[in-house]
């Protein structure tokens, strides 16, 4: 390596974004976007008729939720490896209301009324989902 | 660039392959500092108020492993993507260490594939988006692993892709500039 000159070098010329991209790129956003497009209909597509809510952690359903309850304005406590929950129900539908996990991602998720949505809380590996059935089509990909 | 090998120089070695080896762990140190700080930054720009997509971020620490793949080594981006995870974590709580690394690895690995043959397939637009869905990947990946669950993986991984793809964006376009202007560092 040279020492470098201490002589002001010009900046290059910017270059238009066109110019930039290459054939590639497209790929990129062809193979991202197909991606998510099978992921997303692999479970989207079948329309579940709602059976109730189900609260997991680590694999193991910790209390399921009937279709009466979600109906049923409620609040439930939670608590999950040192964190505490509260779960709000009503209007069909369910959602973490207040947490004291450190990123807020299960609050900030909001409401979910319909397979296949789900709620996670990874810090507390608690995941709440939406249950349902379609004609025998397992839409909980389990 | 000052070699690819991570070896520490002798003292029976060249005088200027000593402080090309000082110049490098300088900039090393200097990009994990910078790393740092994106991280952090990164957490009060309000990107949910634009997309309301839970836990997304801009991701503006990988302006700084391009960087790193572009104009040092994989081992010096590796390594600055390690000790930036760990000390980001010491910050903001380590919860979120075990994503950050996973996600980071995944799109570590996927950028430095697409980088080799110097920008001819991909540029550095495409590199960055590739490396934001390979971080998501990475991230859901390891939540289905804690949480033992792939719902994650059908339900919330489509619209982070999707969303991966708009923050590669303007994460690449701050790093183009960059690469132009610092060709040896």
């Amino acid at each position: 390596m040279s020492a470098t000159s201490t002589a002001r070098r010009k900046a290059p010329q910017e270059q238009s974004l066109w110019k930039t991209l290459r054939p590639g790129d497209v790929v990129v956003v062809v193979a991202v976007v197909a991606l998510a497009v099978v992921l997303w209909s692999g479970s989207h597509l079948s329309a579940a008729k709602v059976t109730g809510a189900e609260l997991v952690r680590d694999g193991t359903v910790l209390r399921t939720f009937t279709v009466q309850e979600l109906d049923t304005d409620a609040n439930y406590a939670f608590e999950s490896l040192g964190y505490h929950y509260t779960i709000r129900t009503g209007g069909g539908r369910i959602r973490f209301a207040a947490a004291d996990c450190p990123d807020k991602v299960c609050v900030q998720t909001g409401w979910i009324d319909r397979p296949p949505q789900v709620a996670a809380c990874v810090p507390g590996h608690l995941l709440l989902r939406m249950t349902g059935n379609s004609d025998g089509v397992d839409v909980n990909n389990r | 660039m000052s070699g690819r090998t991570f070896r520490p120089p002798s003292v029976t070695d060249h005088p200027h392959a000593v402080s090309a080896y000082v110049r490098r762990l300088v900039a090393d140190g200097i990009l994990v500092s910078l790393a740092v700080v994106l991280s952090i930054v990164e957490r009060w720009i309000p990107l949910n108020f634009l997309i309301p997509v839970p836990g997304i971020k801009l991701g503006l620490a990988n302006i700084v492993t391009l960087f790193a793949l572009y104009r040092l080594a994989f081992v010096d981006a590796a390594a600055i993507l390690v000790v930036r995870c760990v000390l980001t974590s010491l910050f903001l709580g380590p919860a979120s260490l075990v994503f950050s690394l996973f996600g980071g690895t995944c799109a570590l690995l996927v950028m430095a594939l697409l980088r080799r043959g110097d920008g001819r397939a991909f540029s550095v637009y495409g590199v960055s988006m590739a490396g934001a869905a390979a971080h998501n990947i990475g991230q859901v990946a390891a939540a289905c692993l804690i949480l033992q669950d792939l719902s994650l993986a059908t339900s919330y991984l489509p619209m982070l892709l999707l969303v991966g793809l708009l923050t590669g964006i303007p994460t690449a376009a701050a790093a183009v500039p960059v690469l132009r202007r610092l060709k040896k560092i």
